[in-house]
């Protein structure tokens, strides 16, 4: 056995090395970025924030970010912009978001200005300056942009930063929901069971919230499901409303069903659980072999009856094997650190080593912090990645 | 002649089998509830003797004209069961009427006059039972209720059958046989061979215990004391308890006696306790004797008679009653109604604890702590103490070994560690001393005495105590003890004794929860969904803060040093 694990030792060495080179950008990219063309500069900053063949680094991004919006390129200005207004990779600054995303509107891509009146609507300082979204939204849904439609509807139903006018709110919905936008036929069902701007009609509000509802909206399948649970414009139906309201829970959030799972490095044999192999396999874990490590903390932790002890020692062991590099260790202790099983649970260090397993080849890492990492603040995730950083400069 | 063969044989050794064969048939009657056939050992004395007796009865049956069924009574007036058996044989073989059927199955399943032989027994008692013959049958289902065929003494192919044993039980005590209705009862209680019924149990002892059978009787009073297939119903539960005292049964005696005696579903009543432990002592029950010699030797509720209390304590000690052992040695040593004897008191309390009660082992550590009675022996005394840890009376025992650990007796033989359990308990029963060395304990950095005393002083009501139990409790958390972690969690949770926490609340919950704290697993998911993400980030960042800093360690025993100049 222990003969196997060197064996898979080796394959695992070929499969990681290229994934060790690919942690700095090519040169090439960074000198013309260094040299001031802001086209590079702008390709670094999405590199650093997408995680693309280099560590994810929202702090990396913002630098190269801020390089490239002084050069004058919008797409950086706006992701420069939404970064001072999350405080993701910079200090939260909403005087500087209103700049950068002000200066990208400019170009008159419609996200952008979308973007822009979003940061007006409800400032990273608390403020709010709805006549101004109001604006920003009607320019961006002028050209094109849908999201900008909706939000300028939701302005007009509520009489914010504009006179409240349903009629208005209602042509906005109905534009973006004739595109089968889902937010807008859920908001434009609303006004029809409510009966703003329209006469009251249970069953054109159903229509458009089955239409939003099979497209993924929890809030529609919420509100498909009062419909049944009452009875208005749609048969009375409880068991279906609950099914509803379970479907619309699971949309949300993490459930069993979407909850990243612990994984086997499908490259190794599976773990033989014979006394003899088991016993190998403890003493190189016990010699150091990461490989080893992982095969042990797998063996313990995957156990239908795994205790409290074995769980915090194959926390150990798959810590031990994700300190020498190794990236399925490093994964499954991220997830681990999510959870908060045989570790503290701590989102920092989960998000750490998540995003270094990303780029130790665990292809599925971002898929993995998108599920689990929803609650972090934009603190956590930054401290998440200086911890990342720091490491790998640590290891080389 | 029949008759003529009575008289054959030695009359000594006649008389000597029959008081043998006498306790074959005793046996039986004493273990009737568990529906067992006589021991193996009372089995085999049977068998041995009873053969020669029949095979010498045999020679002699060509002679002999058949006998009457009364003369078959009067033989076995006069225990001259070899004599029954064979008469009984002829009469089931060749008259058949059910009775003599009936009578040559009992006595061929108690083994009288000759070994037991079931096989034969179950096809006699058959047939009777064929004829409606109801003590027949209730006999033939007790046969096939036992596990006769796991008997090496009593060789048999019979094999236990409880369905044919119900349908016999049925029908008897359909027919009205108290003793097919007890067995019938019990059945249905167990749920053996029929599906379990307490009503259907409960019914069938009532219809027994009204003709008087006495261990229904005795059973349907527990069915009415504890509400089991009818309605709970004290007043009916002590009437039948009553009837089968009455009725000489000794365990309801006993326990009509302890019902008077507490009060408990009867007016307190201490000179009714006393007359039915009286009527149970009398009976032999070690227990009864034990209580009653006790009511003598105070001699509170009945006048004082020291040589009567002594008398029945002596009989309940004699056939191995602890409690009556122990109550002996506490006359001795107090010199109550006897001369004090203090190695009298000794001995009984030696032989009290050898039985393995925890109080006389206590009284007799307190003898060797002091040396009266025996040698003085502090090691003995403590063994002792440990072994009395170990009984119901671990309590007692616990209180003095925390007693000793507080006036420093347990130095150099227990670390501190293992003391704090007893000087808690000590401390509970508010010895001082004790508490006072737990203190001592606690700022020296142990654990278990900071997380105890801290319990100890978050159970009290003075404010002083609570702040300083809360003291005591972030030390033991901060020394790493998880259930202290988890408790003082749940305090920053609900805002008990310390100020609404969440963050310090999830921080304590997540570290119990990473030391093995299960309860403090789903504590932290609950207070996970009350909080922000900002205060969720900032208990995990304090979690890691308490784990980076190993302040797991207790800190180090302060040491004087003196500098030399």
């Amino acid at each position: 056995m222990i003969h196997t694990a060197r064996y898979s030792l080796l394959i695992l060495c070929l499969a990681t090395a290229p994934a060790l080179a690919q942690q700095t950008p090519p040169d090439q990219l960074i000198a013309q970025a260094e040299a001031g063309d802001a086209t590079a500069q702008s390709a670094l900053a999405f590199a650093y924030h997408n995680g693309t063949d280099v560590v994810q680094n929202f702090s990396s991004a913002a630098e190269w970010a801020a390089r490239a919006a002084a050069g004058g390129d919008a797409n950086a200005q706006n992701l420069l912009g939404r970064y001072y207004h999350s405080g993701l990779g910079v200090e939260q600054n909403q005087a500087k978001a209103l700049r950068w995303l002000t200066a990208a509107a400019r170009g008159g891509n419609p996200g952008h200005i979308y973007d822009l009146g979003r940061a007006l609507e409800s400032g990273a300082d608390g403020s709010s300056d709805p006549a101004a979204a109001a604006q920003a939204y009607t320019r961006a849904s002028e050209a094109g942009d849908l999201e900008a439609t909706v939000s300028l509807g939701v302005l007009y139903q509520e009489g914010l930063g504009v006179a409240q006018d349903y009629a208005q709110a209602r042509a906005l919905y109905e534009q973006a929901a004739n595109q089968g936008h889902t937010r807008a036929q859920n908001n434009l069902g609303l006004l029809y069971v409510r009966g703003h701007g329209v006469p009251q009609d249970y069953e054109i509000a159903a229509r458009l919230f089955a239409a939003a509802a099979e497209q993924g909206s929890p809030d529609a399948m919420r509100n498909l499901g009062v419909l049944h649970e009452n009875g208005f414009g749609v048969p009375l139906d409880e068991a279906f409303a609950a099914e509803l309201y379970r479907r619309a829970a699971q949309a949300g959030g993490v459930t069993p069903q979407t909850a990243p799972v612990l994984q086997y490095d499908a490259r190794l044999m599976p773990v033989a659980v014979d006394d003899d192999s088991l016993a190998l396999i403890g003493q190189a874990a016990q010699a150091g072999d990461p490989v080893a490590q992982f095969q042990w903390g797998w063996h313990l932790i995957t156990a239908p009856d795994a205790t409290f002890v074995a769980q915090a020692e194959a926390g150990r062991l798959f810590e031990a094997a994700a300190q020498t590099g190794y990236g399925p260790a490093m994964r499954n202790l991220g997830i681990l650190y999510f959870e908060g099983r045989g570790v503290p649970q701590d989102f920092v260090l989960g998000r750490m080593w998540l995003t270094l397993a990303g780029s130790a080849g665990q292809t599925d890492a971002p898929a993995v912090i998108e599920a689990l990492g929803g609650n972090m603040t934009a603190d956590q995730i930054n401290d998440a990645q200086s911890r990342a950083l720091a490491h790998l400069q640590r290891k080389s | 002649m029949f008759i003529s063969w009575v008289g054959v044989g030695p009359q000594a050794a006649l008389g000597f089998l029959l008081i043998l064969l006498l306790n074959c048939g005793n046996l039986l009657n004493m273990i009737t509830s568990s529906f067992l056939i006589p021991s193996r050992t009372a089995l085999a004395l049977c068998l041995g003797l009873g053969l020669g007796w029949a095979n010498h009865a045999m020679s002699q049956e060509s002679e002999n004209t058949p006998p009457t069924m009364a003369e078959i009574e009067q033989a076995w007036k006069a225990n001259d069961f070899v004599f029954v058996r064979e008469s009984l044989k002829y009469l089931a073989e060749e008259v058949e009427t059910p009775l003599a059927q009936y009578r040559y199955g009992r006595v061929l399943v108690e083994g009288r006059g000759g070994p037991v032989d079931l096989d034969t027994a179950v096809t006699y008692l058959s047939r009777a039972a064929e004829q409606n013959h109801i003590e027949a049958m209730t006999l033939l289902a007790r046969v096939y209720l036992s596990n006769t065929s796991q008997d090496q003494d009593a060789p048999t192919t019979l094999a236990r059958d409880t369905e044919k044993a119900l349908d016999l039980l049925s029908r008897a005590a359909a027919l009205g046989d108290d003793e097919a209705q007890y067995y019938l009862a019990l059945l249905y209680r167990e749920g053996n061979g029929v599906a379990q019924d307490n009503k259907a149990a409960f019914n069938w002892l009532l219809a027994a215990a009204q003709q008087e059978h006495v261990e229904s009787q005795y059973e349907l009073s527990r069915h009415y004391s504890q509400g089991i297939g009818t309605a709970q119903d004290n007043a009916q539960s002590l009437a039948w308890l009553e009837r089968a005292a009455e009725n000489n049964h000794i365990k309801a005696q006993y326990f009509l006696a302890a019902a008077y005696e507490s009060g408990r579903g009867v007016a307190q009543n201490t000179s009714a306790a006393i007359e039915w432990y009286r009527r149970a002592a009398e009976n032999g029950l070690p227990a009864a004797q034990r209580n009653l010699g006790t009511y003598y030797l105070q001699g509170e509720a009945v006048k004082q008679n020291v040589e009567e209390g002594l008398r029945w304590l002596t009989a309940a000690a004699k056939a191995g009653d602890p409690g009556a052992m122990a109550n002996l040695a506490v006359s001795y040593a107090t010199g109550m109604g006897v001369e004090r004897n203090d190695e009298t008191a000794a001995d009984w309390y030696n032989r009290a604890s050898e039985y393995g009660l925890g109080r006389a082992k206590v009284a007799l550590g307190r003898f060797y702590e002091v040396g009266r009675g025996v040698e003085q022996d502090m090691d003995r005394a403590i063994a002792l103490y440990e072994q009395a840890l170990k009984t119901p009376d671990a309590a007692q025992a616990a209180l003095r070994l925390g007693q000793l650990a507080a006036n420093g007796a347990l130095d150099k033989r227990f670390a501190p560690q293992s003391a704090i359990p007893w000087a808690l308990y000590a401390a509970q029963n508010a010895d001082a001393d004790a508490e006072a060395w737990l203190v001592t304990q606690a700022e020296a950095g142990l654990r278990d005495a900071q997380s105890g005393l801290a319990a100890l002083y978050l159970g009290s009501d003075d404010q002083d105590r609570i702040t300083a139990g809360v003291k005591l409790l972030e030390q033991a958390a901060m020394g790493g003890d998880a259930p202290a972690q988890a408790r003082l969690g749940e305090m920053y949770m609900t805002g008990t004794h310390v100020e609404l926490d969440y963050v310090a609340a999830h921080k304590w919950f997540n570290i119990a929860a990473t030391l093995g704290q299960s309860k403090a697993v789903d504590l932290r998911e609950t207070i996970n969904t009350l909080m922000t993400p900002e205060q969720v980030a900032d208990a995990q960042a304090a979690a890691r803060y308490w784990f980076e800093n190993d302040e797991r360690q207790p800190p180090e025993t302060p040491q004087t040093v003196t500098v030399e100049q």
